[in-house]
């Protein structure tokens, strides 16, 4: 965690630490499972594939303070929260301050739970860092349906500025609960030259210099859950991400469409 | 398998007289949430030493009935919120009772969670 996360976490933790207990609102998760990726730079897919999947997150709420954790809407992002402050809320809408990453590191050399991963195709490429991105949500929730739009600037490594719109439907069916989601984010070319950009100095031979101008994603998932007792959930996810040219015509692109499937354990405390 | 969902094993026979076994298998349903209908497919035994004719009565309904017999079996599909009482009656009153209970999985009631995901 960076410095600046520390500073957030900080902030936020001090002002839980005056409230009463009764004012906190926590849930804990910790999961364990397994991934499988066509990741769009396919030197990534050994990042996730064949490894074991280990995250301990939380919701967390404190008057308008808030930790949302990952598992909440999207299964197939692994590993990045939310924390924010309500601006305003009303019933099912709400305005929120928040901050959140949306990319993850791309590097020759990656932090894991398990340690640092080396990733040999990618040598030479100076680390990508992941984002974290500070701005504004406007949520709501209307029957079976939620949609959210998010507007965000990057204070932390590309300084580059997205904008998303989530749709997600929700279909219970038994003992299950169905999501289904549509996603649309449009980045700045600052995020995009930083991630999938080919510097003269990362240049070889089969990877020529790139710059990359602003792009869009499309993003297409379903996901599953379902209560095996009191504590464990199983989750199942699939997601197909769609990429504009912007992301597709890198030389570290090998693919134009990713694929995602997940599942997953999750413990509830 | 564990997608069917039914998370304990059977529950312990509660006899109210003796030599009836009553068994629910199992004896609990969970669901995502409190309030949330929970589905959950029991299956009910019970044995007797001696035949005799006896009802099965889930709270006011009365499921399946015995004749002369000493041991019945049930596939109940069981469909509620709340946790029901399952009750083996004869003519002299309640031979042996037992409750399917429902959990849940989230544990604090304040967290207004809509549909969300966890």
């Amino acid at each position: 965690m960076r410095p600046f996360h520390h500073l957030l976490f900080l902030l936020f933790v001090s002002g839980a630490c005056h409230a009463s207990w009764d004012e906190v609102e926590f849930t804990g998760y910790f999961a364990v499972g397994a991934g499988y990726q066509h990741a769009l730079i396919g030197p990534l897919d050994q990042a996730v594939n064949d490894q074991l999947l280990l995250n301990l997150s939380a919701d967390v709420t404190y008057h308008n303070f808030f930790i949302e954790s990952d598992e909440r809407r999207n299964v197939l992002r692994y590993g990045s929260g939310i924390i924010g402050y309500h601006l305003w809320q009303q019933d099912d809408v709400s305005l929120a301050l928040i901050g959140t990453g949306y990319h993850q590191a791309i590097g020759p050399d990656l932090a894991t739970a398990f340690g640092k991963q080396h990733i040999s195709a990618l040598k030479g490429l100076q680390l990508r860092d992941s984002d974290f991105l500070v701005g504004l949500r406007y949520q709501r929730y209307w029957g079976p349906h939620y949609w959210a739009v998010e507007a965000g600037h990057d204070i932390d490594s590309h300084y580059g500025q997205q904008l998303r719109f989530l749709y997600s439907y929700r279909q219970p069916l038994r003992n299950w609960d169905f999501y289904y989601t549509a996603g649309l984010s449009f980045s700045t070319a600052k995020v995009v030259d930083y991630y999938y950009g080919v510097r003269p100095a990362e240049s070889l031979p089969g990877r020529p210099v790139y710059q990359a101008g602003s792009g869009q994603q499309l993003h297409f998932g379903i996901s599953a859950l379902y209560p095996l007792s009191a504590d464990w959930l199983l989750e199942l996810g699939l997601a197909a991400n769609l990429f504009s040219s912007a992301y597709t015509q890198s030389p570290l692109s090998s693919r134009d469409t990713e694929f995602l499937s997940l599942v997953k354990f999750r413990y509830v405390f | 398998m564990i997608l069917l969902g039914l998370s304990t094993p059977a529950a312990a026979a509660r006899p109210t007289t003796g030599a009836v076994q009553f068994k629910l298998t199992p004896d609990t349903c969970v669901a995502l949430q409190q309030g949330r209908l929970c589905y959950a497919t029991i299956q009910i035994q019970w044995q007797s030493k001696h035949p005799q004719d006896v009802c099965l009565h889930a709270g006011t309904e009365k499921l399946q009935c015995w004749q002369a017999s000493s041991a019945g079996h049930l596939r109940y599909e069981f469909v509620a919120t709340d946790s029901q009482p399952l009750q083996l009656i004869n003519a002299d009153g309640i031979l042996a009772e037992s409750v399917i209970k429902v959990n849940w999985v989230q544990k604090n009631p304040k967290v207004k969670r809509h549909w969300r995901l966890f």
